[in-house]
Order: C-alpha cells, then sequence, then structure tokens
C-alpha cells in the first residue's frame, strides 16, 4: 500500500517501527506547515530549514513522545516548531517585525482550491483562516504578535500603544472565538 | 487571591505561552485542581496548535526533502534498526538457507542449555536488575542497573535522558538511609542512550535505593541537582 495513503496513525506506528518509507510519506505531508511556521517566525529560509530538520530529526528519534490522547499530530507539530523558531528567534535576537495574518488572509479565497489540493492539510488550512478572518482586525493583531513574537501582554500594549487591559481582552476574546469556531463545531 | 473567572480569563494568555511570569505560577496550581480549567487549557493549547496553519505558505528551498531524508537513517531511530518478526526474516530467506539457518539455531540452543546446566552449580545464583524510572521533565527516561551475582559490580543503561550543555553530567547515587554514595558520573549521546560500568566500595544489593541527578562536570560530593531518574 502507498504509505501517502495511510492516516496519521498508522504512519505514527510505522514510524516508531523504524519504517523508512513512512517517514517519507510524513515528510510530504507536513514539510509545508513545519517550514511555513518556523518561516513566519523567523523570516530566514536558513534557519526555518533548521527548525523543520530538527523538529522531523525529533520525530525519528522519539515519536513514543507524542500522545495521540491529547493533540492531534498537526498540534503537537506545530507547538514543537513555534516553540523551537521562538527559542531560536531569542538566540539569535531575532524575530518577525512585519508578521500579520493580513497577509495571509488577503489571498485566502477557499473556492480557488483545487480538488487535488483538497488534502486534510489544505481544508485545514482554509478553516483556520476562515476563522481568523472572522475575528475582528484588533484581535487578530493582538494574536499575532503573541503566536509569531511570542510578546507578552505589556509588549503588545507598549508597541501599540493602547492600554494593557485592553490588550489583555483582545488577546482573550480573540482566543475563545477561535477556539468556539475550530472545536465546537466538531 | 484572585477569585475563579479572573484565572480562567488568564488561560488564554498561558496557552499561547505570554502570559507575564508571576501570574504563571498562581495559575499553574489553580489548572491542577481544576478539572474544568484544565480541559480549557487543553481546548487553548489546540487553539494555537491551529494557529499553525494561519502562518502565510513559504514554499522550502529545493533539496531539502533529499538533506532532511539523508539524516533519516534506522542506526540513529531511538529504536534502533526496525522491528522485522522472527519468522518474517527467516520466511524471507530461500527454503534451503532457513532450514540450514533453522537447525543451526537449535543446535546452538540445545548447546546452550547444556552449557548453561554445567555453569549453574559454579555460580550459584543470578544477576540481578534494578530498573530507575524517570521522573518530572524526563519522566519518559527509564533506566537499568544489572548486577553482578556477587553483588560487587554494576552496569547502568539509561534511555531517553536528555543530552546535556558541556558543563553538566548525570550522576547516579547510592542511597543507604540518609547517606548517598557517587556510583558513576556521565553523559548520554544525543540519542539519549549511556551506559557505563558501576563502582562502589559496599556490595551494590546492600543499597536501599538509586536515583541520578543533573550534576556540574565531573560531579558532586553530594546531590545537589534536578533528580531525573529512580528506583522506587
Amino acid at each position: 500500500m502507498n504509505d501517502s495513503r495511510l492516516d496519521d496513525k498508522a504512519l505514527v506506528g510505522l514510524i516508531q517501527n523504524a519504517d523508512t518509507q513512512a517517514f517519507h510519506a510524513f515528510y510530504d505531508r507536513y514539510v509545508n506547515l513545519i517550514y511555513s511556521i518556523a518561516y513566519g517566525i523567523l523570516e530566514s529560509r536558513a534557519l526555518a530549514e533548521d527548525i523543520t530538520q530538527e523538529v522531523f530529526l525529533r520525530v525519528w528519534r522519539k515519536i513514543e513522545r507524542y500522545d495521540p490522547t491529547r493533540a492531534s499530530l498537526s498540534t503537537w507539530l506545530g507547538v514543537i516548531t513555534r516553540n523551537l523558531s521562538i527559542d531560536l528567534a531569542r538566540k539569535q535576537s531575532r524575530a518577525s517585525q512585519k508578521m500579520s495574518w493580513a497577509d495571509v488572509l488577503d489571498g485566502h479565497n477557499s473556492e480557488q482550491t483545487t480538488p487535488e489540493e483538497l488534502t486534510e492539510l489544505n481544508l485545514t488550512r482554509n478553516r483556520v483562516r476562515e476563522a481568523l478572518s472572522m475575528l475582528p482586525e484588533e484581535q487578530r493583531e493582538a494574536l499575532a504578535m503573541a503566536y509569531f513574537r511570542e510578546m507578552s501582554h505589556s509588549e503588545i500594549a507598549a508597541e501599540s500603544g493602547e492600554p494593557l487591559g485592553t490588550i489583555k481582552t483582545r488577546v482573550r476574546l480573540g482566543m475563545q472565538k477561535l477556539r468556539g469556531l475550530l472545536i465546537d463545531e466538531k | 487571591m484572585k477569585d475563579h473567572q479572573e484565572l480562567r480569563d488568564q488561560i488564554p494568555a498561558l496557552a499561547l505561552g505570554i502570559l507575564e511570569p508571576d501570574q504563571t505560577g498562581s495559575l499553574q496550581q489553580h489548572l491542577a485542581g481544576c478539572p474544568t480549567c484544565q480541559r480549557e487549557f487543553d481546548a487553548m493549547l489546540d487553539i494555537v496548535g491551529h494557529l499553525g496553519y494561519g502562518a502565510p505558505d513559504a514554499q522550502p528551498p529545493a533539496g531539502m526533502r533529499e538533506r532532511i531524508i539523508r539524516k533519516v537513517q534506522p542506526e540513529n531511530h531511538a529504536g534502533g534498526l526496525p522491528k522485522i518478526g522472527f519468522w518474517r526474516r527467516l520466511t524471507g530467506w530461500k527454503p534451503a538457507f532457513s532450514f540450514i539457518s533453522l537447525g543451526l539455531i537449535v543446535v546452538l540452543l540445545v548447546s546452550n542449555l547444556l552449557m548453561w546446566n554445567q555453569m549453574r552449580p559454579a555460580t550459584g545464583e543470578d544477576f540481578s536488575t534494578i530498573r530507575l524510572f524517570g521522573t518530572g521533565a524526563m519522566h519518559q527516561a527509564s533506566g537499568l542497573i544489572v548486577i553482578s551475582p556477587d553483588g560487587q559490580y554494576g552496569t547502568l543503561v539509561v534511555s531517553d535522558l536528555a543530552p546535556l550543555p558541556a558543563d553538566q553530567q548525570y550522576q547516579l547515587w547510592l542511597v543507604r538511609g540518609d547517606q548517598r554514595a557517587t556510583g558513576a558520573v556521565f553523559t548520554v549521546a544525543e540519542s539519549g542512550y549511556g551506559t557505563i560500568k558501576v563502582y562502589s566500595h559496599d556490595p551494590l544489593v546492600s543499597y536501599d535505593t538509586f536515583g541520578i541527578t543533573i550534576e556540574p562536570f565531573g560531579g558532586s560530593p553530594g546531590p545537589t541537582g534536578e533528580k531525573v531518574l529512580g528506583s522506587k
């Protein structure tokens, strides 16, 4: 059977058994997600490649650390990638200065997706971008600063010139609204 | 003291990793005792995972696939080479070779059993083992001390311990009452695997428990760092 058709659970099982073909299918499935997150935070192709490599090598060597009862595979990979990227950004004293969801949402149009692109990854990507587009712009911006730059409430307040309480509310409401759109609908 | 709702409002920031350090401790304490808020936190972590899909599409550079795939080899997998079953390996060979191999295996098994029976009266006892269990941040780690039949010598094997910075090493402690004696100072490979001989003035079987801590390079006179493995 072609490994690319296997679901995540089956792929993880094969990777636990050191199956390199399954790893290739896993790589092809998740490389765009991992690389895009790393590049979004680091804005450097070389550093994004370093992070992508580190994430995949961790999967290969430590896949048993993934607990499917706690998170989906893509969520787990997304959190690892973000954490590693932000750590590296801090070490290198660099972080995305202009990252915003606006660039993503401007080009977002789920109706343009061709049938070939309707993989689960693309479907989830469209769903997340759709949800982000439904947030008020100021909530989106606060979340972008928090997600890509891991800025604290007070740092966001200082950079945006808004009161601290306002920023706290924007982050909280934005996350709660996304929860309603992305999780409760399941 | 903050009320429940006030703490709950901080959960999204904690999941994003942006909560101020002075507020993190009290919220984590609250989560440990509040299943409702713990569920909310798990859900918010899931949202943080989803946010990655909102990152702008970036095209991986040409050649990256080959560079990464090249580093992924069965030898550097945590579980070693692919676990192909015994019968699958055997039946994968040519029939004549399979029969010859099977015959050789049977002969070796029988001769080993005969030798084991002959040697058994001379040793009298067997090797003993002590299992070590990961704690805290290294809960996934594990270890085993194999002790010689006379109880004097041991070998420590550990797996899934995080490699340490150059100025730190792991140290094995042999515990009897409130006394701590050093048993070994060691490092682990990048894979988290390590093995080292254990030395002690007294028989290893005379100790109550065993523990491994993180210490400055070269080891400490007594444990000072975080405990990462311990016997039960």
